[in-house]
């Protein structure tokens, strides 16, 4: 075997065995040589594309614009694509297009010059990108549906409590226009007292309708929006919430808001940071609830309290004087199903937690020095536009 | 003992049901006096109050349950009509095991309530009736002579002059003369009467 030979078997061994497709091209886009990978990728039998022009392998408008891009360069020399790689889209000779990575290269000189270009089939590689994002999403789509669940499933235990907030206002209603009934059938129409007791029915109508639409706003399932809001403000409408709760079991609750002077701005979503606050503040009024009345000290109350703990975050602290952590909970208290209630499904905390940390915070607990313990998360602060 | 004019006592935590309720009574012309809550009745609360008490069972502080504990320990008798918002009812046995008067659901037909307050008023008047004539025989009794009550006492057990002479060795005189006192005294016109009332006082 002569030098001549030798090389031109390695030539074709590298040719053979190459996974990439290689093409070569002459000056005027003519494939000279095209290996087995390249005529597999694009669909076509052994040495099928030899003599064709390149432009078969490309879709429109590539296609049309090949041959300019060539000219261009053999005039200029400027390199729109030579010595480069890119992703493009190739097109089989069933017309069906694939996405690949393409790297042209050129060889020899001004005369008989040449353009090699390697090419990779990326359809698996964006297969399985696709389905990772798919993957991803849908991930990301469960894990809203279950902190909706959760929510629901918090209102579900407030549903005692809920029905009563309704139901007191309903009672008054009832009672008022009965006894604006009564009064009619008496012949007392014109009494002032009748007009007074019809506007605090109405009155009464829209705490109802209040109700309702706190409990409505809190239910809905609404996509993940961070928006800017005031930490107290936001407090202030779940404690509004939580209070059902505490009235039905008989636990009174406090408010210790930040107050420098300046709104309390976090970048959060609101609705989902409020199912942290409520489920924290439910946690404490039951655990307050389950101690036996006797054993309890005087000061009764939850308190809820907000801090700005650094220019970048805000605190919300949840303190009780309930039966606190026990050490053989601590170490599960974050873990989904794990429950010391003899109700419920154990995913509140783990969803506040995941909650929370999905928003760049964290959440803690502690027993307190005297009785019960306090529960605290933090918040991004929303830094606004320079001010 | 003085009394008091008869009068609905509420104690409702909630501020509309509390003025609704005093709404009603007024529109059928009953007074009421309404408390926000039990510890502020509890504080008004004495003896000769007369009528009867609407109250809720959940409140803040003392519950409903709490508040018929304490006034059973003050041996009150003013009937309870218990007023909630949840049909539970094994609270509402256990109250009425206790001896509230009665149990009502929020939210109730008005007719419903007044019925309950209409009975329990008239229970009240009646307990207080009988509490005051038990009072008023009491005092009678403690107005008797030694004699006096000796003679009562076999009089009511059905003795004969003759015989309660005999049992107390007096004559037949001096006893018809003591009886004669204590029928006096007791304000009694007839043996029947006597016997009728002493049931009360036993």
């Amino acid at each position: 075997m002569d030098n001549k030979q030798s090389i031109d078997t390695t030539f074709h061994a590298l040719l053979d065995a190459a996974v990439d497709g290689i093409i070569v091209i002459s000056v005027h886009g003519t494939i000279e040589v095209a290996n087995p990978a390249a005529h597999v990728m694009f669909g076509y039998m052994a040495d099928e594309l030899i003599g064709q022009n390149v432009s078969v392998l490309m879709p429109l408008p590539d296609r049309n614009n090949h041959t300019s891009y060539i000219n261009q360069y053999l005039q200029t020399g400027v390199r729109k694509m030579i010595g480069i790689g890119r992703e493009t889209v190739g097109q089989k000779k069933d017309q069906t297009e694939f996405p690949m990575y393409l790297s042209v290269g050129s060889t020899g000189g001004d005369e008989d010059i040449r353009f090699v270009g390697i090419i990779r089939d990326l359809t698996e590689q964006k297969r399985e990108h696709q389905l990772l994002i798919e993957r991803d999403q849908e991930v990301r789509q469960l894990r809203e549906r279950l902190v909706h669940v959760a929510r629901i499933s918090t209102l579900g235990e407030m549903v005692t409590g809920i029905a009563h907030e309704v139901n007191q206002p309903l009672t008054a209603i009832a009672t008022y226009t009965q006894a604006c009934m009564r009064l009619i059938n008496a012949g007392n129409t014109g009494s002032e007292q009748l007009l007074d007791a019809l506007e605090k029915t109405s009155y009464q109508a829209q705490r109802a309708a209040k109700v309702i639409t706190r409990i409505r706003n809190f239910a809905k399932k609404s996509p993940i929006v961070r928006s800017q809001y005031d930490c107290n403000e936001l407090i202030t409408e779940v404690v509004a919430l939580a209070q059902i709760h505490a009235a039905e079991l008989g636990v009174e609750l406090k408010l210790d808001l930040e107050n420098d002077n300046r709104p309390l701005m976090v970048q959060i979503d609101v609705i989902q940071t409020q199912q942290v606050a409520l489920n924290l503040i439910n946690n404490a009024i039951e655990s307050m609830a389950s101690i036996p009345q006797a054993q309890q000290e005087q000061e009764q109350h939850v308190l809820i309290r907000t801090r700005r703990c650094s220019t970048s975050e805000v605190e919300v602290s949840v303190v009780d004087r309930g039966e606190g952590v026990s050490p053989s909970t601590q170490q599960h208290i974050f873990d989904p199903f794990f429950t010391t209630k003899s109700t419920g499904l154990g995913m509140g905390l783990s969803i506040c937690q995941s909650i929370v940390q999905s928003q760049g915070g964290k959440l803690t607990f502690k027993n307190n020095s005297g009785a019960g313990c306090t529960f605290s998360f933090t918040l991004p602060t929303y830094i606004g536009e320079s001010s | 003992m003085s009394q008091m004019q008869p009068c609905v006592y509420i104690v409702d935590d909630d501020e509309a049901v509390r003025d609704a309720l005093v709404f009603l009574m007024q529109s059928v012309g009953l007074s009421t006096q309404a408390f926000a809550t039990a510890d502020e009745f509890l504080n008004t609360y004495s003896d000769n109050l007369a009528g009867c008490l609407v109250c809720d069972i959940r409140m803040p502080g003392m519950s409903g349950l709490e508040l018929q504990d304490e006034l059973i320990q003050c041996n009150a008798t003013l009937p309870i009509i218990f007023i909630t918002g949840h049909g539970d009812i094994p609270m509402a046995v256990e109250t009425i095991k206790k001896g509230a008067q009665d149990f009502i659901t929020k939210p109730f037909r008005d007719q419903d309530l007044l019925d309950c307050i209409k009975v329990a008023m008239a229970k009240d008047a009646s307990s207080r009736n009988e509490r005051v004539l038990r009072a008023s025989l009491e005092q009678r009794l403690a107005s008797l002579s030694n004699r006096e009550r000796q003679v009562l006492d076999l009089v009511v057990s059905g003795a004969s002059n003759k015989s309660i002479a005999s049992q107390l060795n007096l004559s037949h005189r001096t006893v018809e003369v003591h009886r004669s006192h204590m029928m006096e005294k007791m304000q009694m016109r007839s043996l029947a009467e006597l016997i009728k009332h002493m049931q009360w006082v036993q």
